[in-house]
């Protein structure tokens, strides 16, 4: 059973498009990895799921129950974009109170603030009164916030807008950990290195609709990009090279091409040669999720 | 809904509100003791000159006190409550309440326990104090004082249920003064029964029946003055529920249930409309 189902989901402000016709699937034990651009509608779709807001039409099911269904609750956790909680709490009280509202016995809820404090690095800080907080540390701590119900379907908004380079790897590792127990985790960022590095399965969506979906692996894959160097090009040789590829790219002395499949490569060498130009670099470059999202977004545009 | 009234109670605890509040408080009580003592101290010499005033004077300070504790908690009521939906809507506490396994209506219900108990609480040490103050001085004792202290107690309680569901439909700011207005509205119109009732114009009185159809709070009011002070076969009762702030006209038992029933209505809609708005 799949963590997530999404069927034509469409949320409409007062007419004003929010997001619509979405349809998804996130497996369990996925990182998945949505992405867009500013105003998309990506935060729009994560406040629909959790019961933020109501869909306009469309269903939708987490870990089997439909939208709506308050007890799923229990099992899921959440991260709001803009984090904001009751900072006249301390960071331990907070929790408690979380716990609570989760349904966890007070033991449970004591067992289990410790270890989702050290999971978040705020071992230590959890007596401080919230408003003394950092940003950072305010993040971690609803990062903390969402997991201490132990949920199997975690969405994080924006999980590292706050965090500096050693909490964005820490936070990776986070996530990383919760798959290997075999949680579902929703990451909703615009930061496309880190979905890159940590997501199993992304979809991208842009102006409200998903334009593109699937295994990371393979949206990448089909485009497998050469890059050379080559001194003494002629007209003749890009000619030649420009039938060989599917899409050729120049810039300056470097050609790119997108080739079809790993096995065309040699052929390419062998055409400079053969044309008596000199080829002094020649690079399979694995084509970058940050080159699908121009393409798809700006194929939309 | 339990842990949502014991941390709304918490909130409402600390804020600089019931600080300032409870000071006010203070300096009323203080200023009260200190004019009912001189009262009681002047009382056989005012008796002697002019009897009728001697015998109402206890009961009109009575009353005052009374006033002043049944504003202050109006006051209380609105500031306390008036934000305690949008305001957590406005800066984006709530998304992470009400993503939890509570339902809306536990969140509405638990902000409301947790803010009546506070004001139940002020509500009751308030009163008790007043009374004691002027029994201990005068000597007056109060009728049905059980009777009075709930309908005390009704007064924060319904207007409770009516901020909040403002407060599911307004901005806080909006939403504080739409209250007060309403709450003026009664009392204007409580007050024009009163003068109406005393000199016997009906459509005086009526004007004070629409208004507390509107807004029913005052007329819970009138009705604890009105129990308080009602000395059976006294013909000086009237005298001592004279004035603009006691119940010559006092509300029906039905006035009490239709009150009862406008708090549950107000409450089932702020149950709603939060229930249907997103967030």
């Amino acid at each position: 059973m799949a963590a997530i189902v999404v069927e034509n989901l469409t949320k409409l402000y007062g007419g004003r498009l929010g997001c619509r016709n979405i349809n998804m699937t996130v497996p369990r034990g996925h990182i998945f990895g949505f992405l867009g651009p500013n105003g998309a509608g990506k935060t729009t779709l994560v406040k629909t799921l959790v019961g933020l807001l109501h869909p306009t039409s469309g269903r939708a099911w987490l870990l089997g129950r439909p939208l709506g269904d308050v007890a799923i609750r229990r099992r899921i956790g959440y991260l709001p974009e803009n984090f904001r909680y009751h900072d006249w709490l301390t960071g331990a009280e907070l929790l408690a109170v979380h716990g609570a509202l989760c349904g966890l016995p007070a033991r449970e809820t004591r067992r289990r603030i410790p270890e989702v404090l050290d999971l978040v690095g705020l071992t230590g800080r959890e007596r401080q009164k919230i408003r003394n907080y950092s940003k950072g540390m305010q993040q971690r701590l609803g990062v903390a916030c969402a997991l201490i119900g132990d949920p199997d379907l975690v969405f994080l908004d924006e999980p590292t807008s706050a965090l500096d380079p050693l909490g964005r790897r820490e936070m990776r590792e986070l996530m990383l950990a919760l798959r290997a127990r075999g949680k579902t985790v929703f990451l909703n960022s615009h930061l496309l290195s880190e979905v890159e590095m940590v997501c199993d399965t992304v979809a991208i969506i842009n102006r409200g609709e998903i334009v593109t979906q699937g295994a990371l692996r393979d949206l990448l894959a089909p485009a497998l990009e050469v890059e050379m160097e080559i001194e003494g090009s002629t007209p003749a040789l890009e000619a030649a090279l420009a039938a060989a590829g599917r899409e050729v790219k120049r810039n300056g002395g470097v050609l790119r091409l997108t080739v079809g499949d790993r096995a065309e490569i040699p052929g390419l060498a062998r055409l400079v040669v053969e044309h008596g130009a000199a080829l002094y670099r020649l690079v399979s470059v694995q084509r970058s999720l940050e080159d699908l999202f121009v393409d798809v977004v700006q194929g939309g545009n | 809904m339990f842990t949502i009234a014991v941390l709304t109670f918490k909130e409402a605890l600390r804020r600089k509100l019931l600080l300032l509040t409870v000071l006010l408080t203070a300096a009323f009580l203080i200023l009260y003791t200190l004019g009912v003592r001189e009262a009681a101290r002047h009382l056989p010499d005012i008796a002697r000159h002019d009897p009728l005033i001697g015998s109402v004077l206890n009961s009109q300070l009575l009353v005052l006190g009374l006033f002043f504790g049944n504003f202050i908690i109006v006051l209380m009521t609105i500031f306390a409550a008036t934000g305690a939906v949008s305001a957590e809507i406005e800066n984006g506490v709530l998304q992470t309440i009400v993503t939890r396994p509570v339902s809306r209506a536990a969140v509405i219900g638990g902000k409301y326990l947790g803010l009546a108990g506070l004001l139940l609480l002020y509500a009751v040490l308030f009163s008790g104090t007043v009374v004691g103050i002027v029994n201990h001085y005068t000597g007056v004792g109060v009728e049905g004082p059980l009777r009075a202290l709930g309908l005390f107690c009704l007064v924060p309680l319904v207007l409770l249920a009516v901020t909040l569901l403002g407060s599911t439909l307004l901005p806080t700011l909006a939403n504080g003064i739409a209250v007060f207005a309403l709450y003026v509205v009664g009392f204007v119109g409580g007050t024009v029964e009163q003068i109406g009732a005393l000199i016997d114009n009906a459509a005086m009185e009526r004007i004070g029946i629409i208004s507390s159809l509107v807004m029913p709070v005052d007329a819970l009011y009138r009705k604890m003055v009105a129990v308080l002070t009602a000395a059976s076969a006294d013909p000086l009762a009237v005298l001592r529920q004279m004035g603009p702030m006691g119940s010559l006209s006092e509300p029906s038992i039905w006035m009490i249930v239709y009150t009862l029933l406008y708090a549950a209505v107000a409450l089932a809609l702020a149950v709603h409309v939060f229930g249907r708005r997103d967030l």
